[in-house]
């Protein structure tokens, strides 16, 4: 039994009243939108779930070239959606075609997602290398940048009463290339390691790069190391290697059951590898 | 103690439920076998419904949020005297071995085939990507979506006028 | 060869129960309730070795709800099997239903049974239980050495045939079965092979969880619904555990979602029958589907070394094969899937040196059974590999050595006789064998000698083929035994009651066709009731592949009984010479164009004149047990960064005499070939260092999906078995003895390593790669 206190299922209809459940402690209150991650470990002193699904937040908006999705946004929608299909080429359909299966997509939400503290770690991922915005709602309101808000557990971000309510895809500068790469056992698995990753070449020299992993932690982690390696100098293959392996030697793992911590790092060595191949040299590798 | 309305299969009733019970648990306690209980975490797809129009594990779908939704299980799809096209498909191709994956793949057949009545091998493996089957190796059930998307679009035809 | 023309064997026909399952009416387990019916909960324990010192019940019998809490203290203390086998089975009488002793971590402790499932959930966390941990054993190859932690010490268990057991050093079973001089002959070849391999355990993953629901009729007899293989052996021994009587007991196995194996062992049943008979209600326990993966049962992981010596000309002249066997905590299927191990390879070879030797042991870990394959899954490992071998120190191809070296129809194979499951196996003579067809059909369908002369690939992505013959059998010669009951309806229909067990793979079909085919009536005129141990005639159960084969034969002999007394009232009827009629296409037909329907004398004979029922209730057992042999051809692409490996293509080619059911053959095959896809590239158990399963689900535990299954071509090759019903063989299980073996041998086409240890997933593949120098 994953909530063995729940008393009561709130519906509210805006999203300040969501807040105020929120942040009343004597109420025991969490957010619920699909509601699966209550299935993969949930706080048995929780007594009150409160819906999003009532609050409007089930949108997808282009603004000014970014995507604004709301929090209550099904996984499945995004793969329905126009506007998500000619975002940055495709990426954000690419990554949620990986998550879960026909069936799970129908009940994740994007808010709930970006939320979790597992390492499946999807959206987060390409949130953080696309440098977008969690954007809040409840007791306060506030738009908090991604390497900010991944920088701890999401969980310990919010305040009391302080809720997601969308999620921003910033657009794409001119030039940028985007691509998605993950690695898993079988096709409906979530993935031992995935990467996201953007960046810019202007005369055979790297502008901007953005690599972001995820699956290594709870958290997507930004390859720091191997961003710096290639910012700002001429892209080679002797240098992409070099990015890569960085990327290795520099992610931190948490142990999986299901590989070893050095089966993990070779696959963020390969998977950088391939996956810088194709922003900067227009090769694509792999399957 | 609280209290949920739901359209099943097109009838809407009133249920007594709890906070923490499952869709599930409620439609299986209700007389909707053919809901199945597989794995309790989303991963099987044996207790596949269409909710609202989408095909999702009730597994993982608490009755308070489902309330005021609309839920279609294999029981008003068709029945032994009157079954539905897409069943008649699943019976001929030797997609049923032991029948306990039958009605997720059912139900997750329809929702492709209400929204996609050509459907690629892609499409198919896609749709069916989250009802694992354990018998038939997925290769007869491929092959009764592919004869039921027929089906459905002879049936939408209009009959030839005869002179 | 006697062929005739069949008009309901051999057809596609839809299956018998395809309205209810199509139509989400059927019915399993889980699906009945009775009135006032208890839900049960078990306590399992969380050490993988340990002595229960104290167990306090009080709390959890407080807890508003719970009427019954059942510990070591509430039953008797008999040693049973859980085994589903023939009496007397040839496994030790080793579990206790409730112990003070548990033995991996997930055995049973206690039995909880409550108003509802949640309230007994409650009451389990309220059990208090004071362990003494102990030492656990946890690897197979330390269970038998000196000072090794004991699984079993206690003075009650025990086997009850003279087989060995000696549960004072963990030894379960050994196995020593050969034919000429093994030793002196692979000395004397030219050509030697030599090699260990391993094979891990695995979970049977039917989608439906166990389940079972017990409750005591209006006469006090206790009613077991039950997902059972084997509705006899559940009877049997329920009544041995629960010390009632036999006749106290009726098993019902309703429409069954799966079972591979794992639920051919006697599971949930004795633990629903103590909780009725201590409240005297009904009570359901379903397993949760990590118990499934905990406290069902698994594939023995096993450890085999092979040694294989041929002659320059490729004649195979020695092969001597060991298993070490690792069968949990628990010794059911212990002997026989190790015998099983040798029957499924060296029965092949016409090799008049061979060898099998086997010690199976006891670990502290989850209890492995009886599933798929059977032993036959883990012995074409290192047999297929060993002939791999062998054919490149040759310079021949596998497939030309083994059409080489295998049996050819109709051969004596004197090492069946020394293998026998724990008895005599018969006559060591193998029928209908089409192997040599399969392996070139097969090969040529693949495309498999243009693939073979490619050169290795050097890139990162590297293609390469294997390939691995199998055989399985149709039943167990002299000790399976199935039987049939028919009578005929006032309109022509016909009852076909029977305890064969159609646990989804479609018997209950399978057997009225064959029915139908000898009444010379259609399929849908055959009424089948099957599974029910007082309205059903005995049968084994659903496994060693006999229900086609052997429950078949049943059928068929009842129904010609049937037959001749249809052509007695017929010729009646007719007032014509008994020996002149004969039945043909639902009539009784005679001399001068004279008929009367089935109808006519199902009317006949219930209301008009001489009034008998027309009835038969015959039985078979086989002498032989006729193999099923097939050969499976795998291509894979292989990214030696990663070591994932992808199967581009495979081709199977299967012999089972007369397919009943094209359809439904297909299916089988189909779906043992996934399986065994799954098992060997994807499925593995991961344990903590104190025996606990750390995967007990689908996120951590996988199991190939729709999007996983590689393009698959399924070929059916001729053969007819003279001995099967209208030349029918069995087939439900030799199709998933392929992958693993195939996949082996690609990788070692591919890149030249040989993995011996499966499963072969990325990281594993990988960490191959890298010792080897490939990557």
């Amino acid at each position: 039994m994953r909530l063995p206190n729940l008393k009561r299922i709130s519906r509210p209809s805006t999203v300040e009243e969501a807040g105020e459940i929120l942040a009343d402690p004597d109420r025991r209150a969490a957010v619920i939108a699909g509601g699966i991650t209550f299935f993969f470990g949930a706080n048995p002193k929780i007594e009150e779930l409160v819906s999003i699904g009532d609050l409007g937040l089930d949108f997808i908006r282009k603004k000014k070239g970014a995507l604004v999705i709301g929090a209550g946004t099904k996984v499945s929608s995004l793969l329905a959606s126009r506007a998500v299909a000619g975002y940055a080429g495709g990426l954000l359909a690419q990554v949620a075609r990986h998550i879960g299966s026909t069936l799970n997509r129908n009940l994740i939400s994007v808010g709930g997602n970006i939320m979790q503290p597992f390492i499946w770690c999807d959206l987060p991922t390409v949130l953080l290398a696309l440098g977008g915005t969690v954007v809040t709602g409840g007791t306060i309101s506030r738009r908090i940048e991604s390497d900010e808000f991944f920088a701890r557990h999401p969980r310990q971000q919010l305040k009391p009463g302080e809720l997601v309510v969308e999620v921003e895809f910033p657009p794409l500068a001119v030039g940028v290339k985007d691509a998605y790469l993950d690695f898993s056992l079988t096709e409906n698995d979530f993935a031992l390691i995935k990467i996201a990753g953007l960046a810019r070449l202007n005369r055979g020299v790297c502008r901007d790069i953005s690599l972001v992993v995820g699956g290594a932690t709870a958290l997507p982690q930004r390859l720091e190391g191997a961003e710096r390696i290639l910012l700002g100098k001429k892209v080679t293959d002797a240098a992409i290697e070099k990015a890569a392996a960085q990327a290795a030697a520099g992610v931190k793992l948490v142990k999986d059951i299901r590989c070893s911590s050095a089966y993990k790092r070779n696959l963020v060595q390969v998977l950088a590898n391939d996956i810088l191949r194709q922003l900067l040299q227009n090769k694509k590798v792999g399957r | 103690m609280m209290q949920v309305e739901l359209t099943i299969n097109g009838i809407r009733k009133t249920f007594e439920t709890q906070p923490s019970e499952t869709l599930l648990e409620l439609l299986r306690r209700n007389g909707y076998t053919s809901v199945k209980f597989g794995c309790g975490e989303g991963a099987c797809g044996a207790c596949t419904v269409i909710l609202n129009g989408h095909p999702v594990n009730s597994c993982l779908v608490l009755t308070g949020l489902a309330d005021g939704k609309s839920v279609e299980t294999l029981e008003g799809l068709g029945d032994q005297h009157k079954p539905h096209l897409l069943q008649e498909a699943f019976m001929e191709t030797g997609a049923i071995q032991c029948g306990f994956c039958t009605p997720g793949m059912i139900l997750a057949t329809k929702a492709l085939l209400d929204g996609n009545s050509r459907p690629s091998d892609e499409d198919i493996r896609r749709a069916l990507d989250g009802n694992l089957c354990r018998c038939t190796g997925y290769e007869q059930i491929f092959d009764a979506v592919k004869a039921a998307a027929r089906r459905l679009r002879a049936a939408k035809k209009p009959k030839a006028s005869s002179k | 060869m006697k062929k005739q023309r069949l008009k309901e064997v051999s057809k596609g026909v839809r299956k018998v129960d395809a309205l209810g399952l199509a139509t989400g009416r059927a019915l399993y387990t889980d699906d009945y309730a009775e009135p006032g019916m208890l839900h049960g909960k078990i306590l399992r324990s969380p050490y993988a070795n340990a002595r229960i010192t104290s167990i306090r019940t009080a709390k959890a019998r407080a807890l508003r709800g719970v009427e019954a809490v059942l510990t070591w203290r509430d039953l008797p203390r008999i040693p049973v099997t859980t085994a589903g086998q023939g009496y007397p089975e040839p496994s030790p009488y080793d579990k206790f239903i409730l112990d003070k002793r548990v033995r991996f971590v997930g055995d049973e402790v206690a039995i909880v049974v409550a108003r509802t499932e949640r309230i007994a959930q409650k009451a389990l966390e309220l059990i208090e239980v004071d362990y003494e941990e102990l030492e656990p054993v946890l690897d197979v190859r330390k269970a038998l050495k000196k000072g090794a932690p004991l699984v079993h010490d206690e003075k009650e268990c025990k086997v009850i045939i003279p087989i060995p057991y000696e549960p004072e050093r963990n030894l379960v079973a050994r196995v020593d079965a050969s034919i000429g001089n093994v030793d002196k002959a692979y000395r004397a070849c030219e050509h030697k092979v030599s090699g260990e391999f391993e094979n891990h355990m695995s979970a049977h993953s039917a989608i439906e969880p166990h389940c079972s629901l017990s409750y005591l009729d209006p006469n006090g007899r206790l009613i077991i619904i039950s997902t059972t293989q084997v509705p006899y052996h559940v009877r049997r021994i329920v009544a041995l555990a629960m010390d009632i009587p036999v006749k106290k007991i009726r098993v019902i196995k309703p429409r069954l979602g799966g079972g591979f194996g794992g639920k051919q062992d006697i599971v949930l049943e004795p633990y629903v029958a103590a909780a009725t008979l201590k409240t005297g209600k009904p009570v359901k326990i379903r397993m949760t589907r990590e118990e499934v993966f905990v406290s069902s049962r698994t594939r023995h992981g096993m450890v085999t070394k092979i040694r294989m010596g041929a002659d320059k000309a490729g004649n195979i002249k020695a092969i001597d094969l060991y298993a070490l066997s690792n069968t949990g905590a628990y010794g059911n299927h212990g002997l026989t899937v190790a015998c099983n191990v040798g029957m499924r390879t060296l029965v092949m070879f016409a090799c008049p040196n061979m060898r099998f030797t086997s010690d199976v042991a006891y670990t502290n870990l989850p209890n492995a059974g009886a599933y798929r394959g059977y032993g036959g899954t883990q012995g074409i490992l290192p047999t297929s590999g060993a002939i791999d071998i062998l054919a490149e120190k040759l310079k021949m191809d596998p497939v030309d050595l083994l059409l080489k070296n295998i049996i050819k129809p109709g051969a004596e194979v004197p090492i069946l006789n020394e293998l026998g499951e724990g008895a005599t196996t018969g006559s060591p003579r193998i029928g209908s064998f089409e192997l040599a067809a399969c392996l070139k059909t097969g090969a040529k369908a693949f495309g498999w000698k243009a693939k073979r002369r490619r050169p290795r690939d050097t890139g990162r992505f590297r293609r390469g083929v294997g390939m691995a013959p199998m055989i399985q059998g149709s039943s167990i010669p002299f000790i399976d035994m199935a039987s049939a009951f028919i009578k005929m309806n006032d309109d022509g229909s016909f009852n076909l009651q029977m305890g064969a067990t159609d646990i989804g793979q479609g018997s209950d079909t399978v057997l009225a066709q064959i029915a139908a085919e000898a009444l010379t009536v259609k399929t849908s005129d055959i009424i089948v009731y099957s599974s029910d141990t007082d309205l059903t005639p005995f049968d084994v159960g659903a496994y060693a592949s006999s229900t086609t084969y052997l429950s078949g034969r049943a059928v068929k002999k009842t129904a010609e009984k049937v037959k001749e007394l249809i052509l007695d009232v017929g010729a009646e009827m007719l007032k014509a010479d008994r020996n002149r009629v004969r039945l043909e296409d639902g009539k009784v037909l005679a001399p001068g164009a004279r008929s009367v329907s089935l109808q006519q004398v199902g009317t006949y004979s219930l209301y008009e004149k001489n009034q008998f029922q027309i009835a038969a209730c015959e039985s078979s057992f086989s002498e032989e047990s006729p193999p099923p042999t097939a050969a499976h051809f795998v291509e894979i692409e292989m990214d030696v960064l990663t070591g994932k490996i992808r199967v581009l293509k495979y081709v199977q080619a299967v012999e089972c005499g007369t397919p009943v059911n094209p359809v439904l053959a297909k299916g089988q095959v189909i779906g043992a070939l996934v399986n065994g896809l799954s098992y060997a590239l994807v499925e593995q158990y991961i344990f903590g260092p104190k025996g606990r399963l750390l995967n007990p689900n689908y996120d951590y535990f996988k199991i190939f999906c729709s999007r996983d299954i590689p393009d698959i071509t399924t070929i059916f090759v001729p053969s007819y078995e003279d001995t099967g019903p209208f030349g029918a063989k069995s087939v439900g299980e030799v199709c998933i003895n392929g992958p693993m073996p195939s996949i082996a041998n690609a990788i070692y086409n591919a890149v030249g390593v040989r993995m011996r240890c499966a499963p072969f997933t990325p990281n594993r593949v990988l960490e191959a790669l890298r010792k080897n120098g490939v990557t």
